[in-house]
C-alpha cells in the first residue's frame, strides 16, 4: 500500500499544479499559435518595399543617416541603431529622453544599402498595435510588463511540474495497458483519460523543452539586470562620471561600427547602443555583435568602442546563464528550422491545447474517475 | 529493469529520444539536418495519429 500512498501524492501535485496553471496555459498557447509565425503574419501584413539592388552590397555611410534623423529631430537624443540582418535596413531610434518606456520613442527607417530615409514611424504611444504586438503582449506578460513576466514564469514552473508528476503516473497506470490504447466504447471518461495520456506521453519531452526555455525567457529581464549589476557595472568603473553633455560631441558611429565589426571578424554588428542609455555605458557606444552560423547568431558578443577615438575598448564576456537565456529563445519559439519546423511546432501547440482541455474534463468529472483509478491500482497491487 | 518497465516505457523513451533529435538537430546544423529534424519531429505526430485511427478501427 506504499505503492499507491506514492501514487496518491504524485497524484495530488499532477491535479493540483495542473489546475492552476492550466487557464494560463490556455492563453499562452492560443497566443503562442499565432505568434510561431510571426515574421511571417509580419512581413504580409505591414510589407516594406525595398529598391531591387544586388545582394551583399555594403552598408551605407552611418553617419550620413545619423545626420539626417537629427535634422528631422534636433532636440531629440539617439538612444540606439540597429543595423538588421534579416532585412535590408537601418533603424535609428530617438526620444526625448532616456526612459526606456517614454511614449514620444521612434524610429527612423533607412534603406541600409542607400543609407534613403524610407519611413519616419510614428512615436510609439501613437502607434496602432499591430494584431502580432497584442498576442505578444499577452504572451509574454499579460499587459503587465515585468510583474506579468514572473507571474507567468511561476505559471511555467508549475507547468513543469505538472508535466513531471504527469510523466510518473503514466507508469502505473499503463502497467496492464499497451501504449496507444485509447478505449472508444467504454465510456468518454475513459477515452478521454486514454487520450490525454496518449497526447500528453508522446509529446511529453516537446513540452518540457518548450516548458522550461519560457520560463527562462521570463527571467530576461532580471537576468540581464543582474549582468549590469555584476560583470557590466565592473568594467565601467573606470569611466564613472565621465558623461556627454551633448550628443553632438560623440565621435563618428560609422567608425565606432567598423572599429566592433573589426574586433570580431566572424560576427556581424547588427546594434549600436548610445553612451547614456540605460541598457548601454554612460560613456561608450554599446555594439553587439552575432554570429553568422545558424547556430552562433544566437550567441551575441557586446564591445565596448570610444566616442572620442573610435577604438575598441573591450569585449565583454557574457555570462553562462545570458548564453543558456540565447539558446533557450529558438527552442521556445521553433523558428529556427525553415517552415516546416514551424508548422511542426504549431501542430505540438494544437496536441497540448488538447491535453490542457481533456485534462480539465477529467477534472470536473473527477469524483468517479478517481474511484475508478485507485481501485483498480489498488486491485493491481493486490492481485 | 523488469519486463512491464520496458513493456510502459520503450515507445514513450523513443518518441521523447526522436523529439530531442529533431530540437537539437536544426539548432545545431542546416541542410541535410533540418531534414533530419523535421522527419524525427513528425514521427511522434504520426504515432498518434496511427494509434487514433487504430482504435477507431477496432471499434
Amino acid at each position: 500500500m506504499a505503492a499507491l500512498k506514492n501514487i496518491k501524492r504524485w497524484f495530488w501535485w499532477h491535479r493540483w499544479s495542473s489546475l492552476v496553471c492550466t487557464l494560463f496555459l490556455l492563453m499562452l498557447c492560443l497566443t503562442g499559435l499565432p505568434l510561431i509565425f510571426a515574421d511571417e503574419l509580419d512581413g504580409w501584413l505591414n510589407p516594406t518595399h525595398y529598391a531591387d539592388l544586388p545582394k551583399n552590397m555594403p552598408v551605407a555611410d552611418l553617419d550620413k543617416m545619423l545626420a539626417t534623423a537629427r535634422q528631422h529631430y534636433p532636440k531629440q537624443l539617439v538612444t540606439f541603431v540597429v543595423v538588421d540582418d534579416d532585412e535590408p535596413q537601418v533603424l535609428v531610434t530617438m526620444a526625448p529622453s532616456w526612459e526606456p518606456l517614454d511614449p514620444l520613442r521612434h524610429s527612423l527607417q533607412f534603406d541600409q544599402r542607400t543609407g534613403r530615409l524610407l519611413n519616419d514611424e510614428p512615436p510609439a504611444a501613437q502607434k496602432p498595435k499591430t494584431f502580432i504586438d497584442t498576442m505578444l503582449d499577452l504572451h509574454e506578460g499579460m499587459f503587465l510588463d515585468l510583474p506579468g513576466e514572473l507571474f507567468l514564469g511561476l505559471i511555467g514552473i508549475l507547468f513543469v511540474i505538472s508535466i513531471v508528476s504527469g510523466i510518473w503516473l503514466y507508469g502505473p497506470f499503463m502497467k496492464k495497458l499497451d501504449f496507444g490504447t485509447v478505449r472508444l466504447e467504454r465510456s468518454l471518461r475513459l477515452k478521454w483519460l486514454d487520450l490525454h495520456n496518449l497526447l500528453g506521453i508522446a509529446t511529453a519531452a516537446w513540452l518540457l523543452v518548450v516548458g522550461i526555455t519560457g520560463v527562462m525567457n521570463e527571467l530576461s529581464t532580471p537576468l540581464f539586470g543582474i549582468w549590469q549589476m555584476t560583470d557590466v557595472k565592473a568594467v565601467l568603473a573606470r569611466y564613472k562620471g565621465r558623461t556627454y553633455a551633448d550628443q553632438r560631441q560623440l565621435g563618428s558611429v560609422e567608425a565606432a561600427y567598423r572599429a566592433a565589426q573589426a574586433a570580431q571578424p566572424a560576427m556581424r554588428v547588427t546594434s549600436i547602443v548610445y553612451p547614456g542609455n540605460p541598457f548601454g555605458s554612460p560613456y561608450h557606444y554599446l555594439c553587439w555583435a552575432k554570429g553568422k552560423e545558424p547556430f552562433s547568431s544566437r550567441l551575441f558578443s557586446p564591445s565596448l568602442i570610444d566616442p572620442a577615438t573610435g577604438k575598441l575598448v573591450a569585449i565583454v564576456k557574457m555570462p553562462v546563464y545570458l548564453r543558456a537565456l540565447e539558446v533557450s529563445r529558438p527552442l521556445h519559439f521553433g523558428d529556427y528550422g525553415g517552415m516546416p519546423l514551424k508548422v511542426l511546432w504549431a501542430l505540438f501547440d494544437v496536441v497540448a491545447i488538447i491535453v490542457l482541455v481533456s485534462g480539465v474534463y477529467l477534472w470536473l468529472v473527477r469524483r468517479k474517475f478517481y474511484e475508478d483509478y485507485f481501485k483498480r491500482i489498488e486491485q493491481e497491487a493486490t492481485a | 529493469m523488469n519486463h512491464s518497465f520496458k513493456k510502459v516505457w520503450r515507445v514513450p523513451l523513443l518518441l521523447g529520444a526522436m523529439i530531442l533529435l529533431g530540437v537539437l538537430s536544426a539548432l545545431l546544423g542546416t541542410g541535410y539536418w533540418y531534414g533530419l529534424s523535421w522527419t524525427a519531429m513528425i514521427i511522434p505526430l504520426v504515432v498518434i495519429i496511427w494509434k487514433l485511427k487504430k482504435a477507431k478501427m477496432t471499434n
